[in-house]
């Protein structure tokens, strides 16, 4: 199953070298896509388009950077505004709901798709839930803190988050008191947020909850009671000194576990998450991580312009997340102004079992081949139905003759054709392709079943 | 022996909205086959097992009470129990007050709780301590399937005389322990989740496509059933056409599930609409042996006492609902509802009213007991004999398994959890 990844273990920093295309892996539409899928939410064909005429480190440059506009042409920065000003008027008790939809919305209309993409990742990582958090403003100030520091340096990212009050609520941490440690929150900074199992002791959790002592949430904000911070020598990790919660952090990130963790984790997220990564292969990464004193850009630049990422074989080896399979479509199908109601959208990633602002648990979600199941298959269908549909409060959004036009595309089969090309990519059979193709004479006038029969296809729930 | 799934098959069945998506490929699931094997396989009388997993690694001290032993009251001064309010089990132990409803099961002998049940060297993280007990394998890379999902592989061997399968009732994702190699198991919360949905202009094209592909298919002699070979170079691409097709077929056979209300009110929690549903299914004649549910909330670090009473109050008005129900319905000797939680909590409260990460605890079983009441000694709660803190456990959750495999499900445990878990005897031979 692995045999793949077998190539590139035999030289672990030649993987990870920049991809240079040549005859044999060439620059083209399918590499773009899936560069497009796997580092944002797909791409449309004027996208796959233009990113052709690029090197794939440009490509990745343009990504990562995002566009200067959004769809409908205001700037980038004004588009951030915008929605970081709708989100702060709800106020700390808004709807679920309404702060679900606006992220899924500002994740479709995006100038910066990746950066939308990465945040994603760091919600799962630093998973924190509504349920038990129970004030949807806290929230959303921590997937605000989670963007701003989503390309930057993972220590400073660690220190804010481990400060959020969303989090410290949920991992019952907003009242550390010096006489009784919080030994769960120090368990998941080093179990989940840094260094993994089997890299710390019991010991090194209690010796380390007694640093974070004196932290506190007064009044929704983050307040370090002095009185209540045991200044007493802590030993964690082989270090020993009267330390902080903060350098303790820092103790953390020296571990070359940290490194190790942090590279098979955004592996996970960019490559694959059913493939074993033997630690031989994540090392380069490790590296990239330390040598840039861990700047998360500089990782994630290496995996997305590596040799091993533009591997053909290590195609669709992701499963689809629900809310990549509902944003993709949208902003493949190009559905974003108008769109459908981003509440209900954010609805449907819920049935498909991944609900905004409601990880399962600290751990976030299983991901992976836990993504489908009989129940979120049917949920995944029946949004595709549902935006397929004539009636119905999803549908009307799709609109295919202008996609078409746009696509430049002249009949009916060559409209299937290029919308197999562009939601399937080089995963097309020829069987489907013809299926696709009768489907496309069958009812010509109209291409709703081509677009359900190919958003319902296995391979389009893969990345 | 399974038959392939393809597009014909499905439109026969007449589910809507098929011409237009993805059947994907592979077999009939195994708990779809009831009425294609009916006459082969004969369901009325099979065992069937219902698991309730609490999540978040319940409270055994505070479920099962030992109140007047030695060490309860100094670790659980804000949190302890009286025993005025427990139901009585024995002089030193008693049910939290919660389970009240579930008295009637204890007293026709019908509950269990077996005391101390845990594994070696207790894990104190929810996730490998679930894997532990979902799996019934210590070593972490022996992880690709659960027990319940190996005993399904091997109720499909040819030497075995009846089939097992299950079915996950619950949002969270399948448990581990229903992962099998040779059959895929459905998960679902509500029955209206596996319908599928599109409007009349998806059925009128539908139906314009299907009239389309008939003239085709006749027109066409070699006309292939759409199928997708089962190894393809993507094991990953394969397990989703499988789900896929039993996604769309369970759609249609659940769909069609006899949906009368029975005479029995369950409480309209998580756990009570989870048990009716199981109930349903059972009561409709499916052959599915298997149900796997569960009930989140139990990491009570804080504030525990109001919140647990809670849960216990959710799980046994649920499943007093779920036992009454079943004896309505002449089945109670067929059921067997076992209840645990991957650890218990520590002996010593936290600062916080809450209790933390622990390691032993109580497995409560209800069906057709051989063993009643209390089994088991309660574990020491000396000093001297805590773990690190965690009363120690003396009975591997592996011989509880391994007595519902072998005297309920009629299976050879050894091949299920390897050697050494001797049956312990607690349910009736089957």
């Amino acid at each position: 199953m692995n045999s793949w990844l077998d190539s590139h273990l035999k030289d672990p920093r030649a993987a990870w070298s920049s991809h240079e295309p040549d005859k044999s892996r060439p620059w083209d539409r399918a590499s773009v896509a899936h560069l497009h899928r796997r580092a944002a939410f797909g791409a449309t064909p004027a996208r796959i388009s233009a990113d052709l005429k690029l090197s794939p480190k440009m490509a990745v440059d343009n990504l990562i950077k995002g566009s200067a506009t959004a769809s409908d042409g205001t700037s980038a920065a004004e588009f951030a505004k915008f929605f970081d000003r709708i989100e702060s008027r709800l106020g700390l008790d808004g709807p679920l709901r309404r702060i679900q939809g606006l992220w899924v919305q500002r994740m479709v209309n995006s100038p910066r798709p990746a950066l939308e993409w990465l945040t994603l990742f760091w919600h799962n990582h630093f998973a924190t839930s509504d349920v038990k958090v129970q004030n949807t403003g806290l929230m959303v100030a921590q997937i605000a803190t989670l963007r701003r520091h989503a390309f930057g340096k993972f220590g400073v990212m660690l220190d804010r988050v481990a400060k959020n009050p969303a989090m410290l609520v949920w991992l019952d941490a907003a009242a550390n008191r010096r006489t009784k440690p919080n030994e769960n929150f120090a368990r998941e900074v080093m179990e989940l947020f840094t260094l993994g199992r089997g890299h710390y002791t019991e010991k090194d959790i209690q010796e380390a909850a007694r640093a974070y002592t004196g932290w506190f949430v007064v009044q929704e904000r983050f307040a370090f009671l002095e009185q209540q911070h045991d200044t007493g020598t802590k030993t964690v990790l082989g270090q020993t000194g009267p330390f902080t919660g903060e350098q303790i952090h820092q103790i953390l990130l020296k571990q070359p576990a940290s490194g190790l963790f942090l590279a098979k984790k955004l592996v996970q997220h960019y490559v694959s998450e059913t493939d074993i990564f033997p630690e031989a292969l994540l090392q380069p990464l490790a590296d990239v991580f330390r040598e840039s004193q861990g700047s998360i850009e500089a990782v994630v630049r290496t995996i997305l312009e590596s040799r091993l990422f533009h591997d053909p074989a290590g195609r669709r080896r992701r499963v689809k997340s629900p809310i990549e399979f509902t944003v993709g479509l949208c902003r493949m199908l190009e559905m974003a102004d108008p769109m459908p109601p981003p509440e209900l959208l954010a609805d449907s990633a819920s049935a498909m079992g991944q609900g905004l602002y409601v990880p399962p648990s600290v751990a976030g979600w299983d991901g992976g081949a836990a993504w489908i199941d009989t129940t979120r298959l049917v949920a995944r269908t029946n949004l595709v139905l549902a935006i397929c549909s004539q009636t119905g409060p999803l549908s009307g959004k799709l609109k295919l003759e202008d996609w078409a036009r746009r696509a430049g595309s002249t009949s009916p089969e060559s409209t299937a054709d290029a919308l197999a090309d562009t939601l399937l990519a080089d995963s097309v059979k020829p069987q489907l392709r013809l299926e696709l193709r009768t489907l496309a004479k069958t009812t010509p006038k109209d291409l709703r079943p081509v677009v359900a029969r190919i958003l319902t296809d296995p391979s389009f729930q893969l990345a | 022996m399974m038959t392939p799934i393809n597009r014909r098959s499905l439109l026969k069945t007449g589910l809507a909205g098929a011409p237009l998506i993805s059947v994907g490929a592979g077999s009939f699931p195994l708990f779809l086959q009831s009425t294609a094997n009916a006459a082969k396989w004969d369901t009325k009388g099979e065992k069937i097992l219902v698991v309730i997993q609490l999540l978040g690694g319940n409270d055994g001290l505070n479920t099962v009470v030992p109140h007047k032993i030695d060490g309860y009251s100094r670790g659980r001064r804000s949190l302890r129990l009286g025993a005025s309010t427990l139901i009585k089990l024995s002089d030193e132990i008693g049910l939290h007050a919660s389970l009240k409803p579930l008295e009637k099961s204890l007293n026709d002998g019908r509950l269990s709780v077996i005391q101390g049940v845990g594994y070696p060297n207790p894990d104190r993280s929810h996730f490998r301590s679930m894997d532990i007990w979902e799996s019934a394998r210590l070593d972490p890379n022996e992880l690709q399937t659960g027990w319940l999902g190996r005993a399904m592989d091997v109720s499909l061997e040819s030497s075995s005389k009846s089939r097992i399968s299950g079915v996950h009732i619950g949002s969270r994702n399948l448990p581990l322990a229903l992962r099998a190699r040779r059959t895929d198991v459905p998960s679902l919360e509500r029955l209206d989740q596996l319908q599928l949905k599109g409007d009349n202009s998806l059925t009128r094209m539908a139906a314009e496509v299907d009239k389309m592909r008939l003239v085709e298919t006749n027109s066409k002699a070699s006309a292939k059933p759409e199928m997708m070979p089962e190894n393809s170079d993507n094991p990953l691409l394969g397990f989703v056409a499988r789900t896929t097709a039993t996604a769309v077929a369970s759609s249609k056979k659940l769909a069609d599930l006899d949906t009368k209300p029975g005479t029995v009110k369950y409480p309209a929690t998580a756990l009570g609409s989870r048990l009716e549903l199981v109930s349903r299914m059972i009561k409709s004649g499916l052959d599915t042996r298997v149900f796997y549910t569960g009930l989140d909330g139990f990491d009570t670090h804080a504030n525990q006492i109001n919140v647990h009473a809670g849960l216990l109050d959710q799980l046994a008005v649920s499943l007093a609902a779920f036992e009454s129900d079943m004896s309505e319905a002449s089945q109670s000797d067929r059921v067997c509802v076992l209840v645990f939680s991957e650890f218990g909590r520590r002996l010593a409260e936290n600062a916080s009213m809450g209790t933390d990460h622990g390691a032993a605890a109580p497995v409560i079983l209800t069906g057709p007991m051989a063993k009643k009441g209390l089994v088991g000694k309660h574990p020491s709660m000396d000093p001297k004999d805590l773990n690190d803190g965690d009363v120690m456990y003396h009975t591997d959750f592996r011989r509880i398994y391994a007595d519902i495999l072998t005297n309920h499900l009629g299976l050879d445990p050894v091949s299920i959890l390897g050697t050494g878990f001797e049956p312990m005897g607690l349910i009736k031979k089957a």
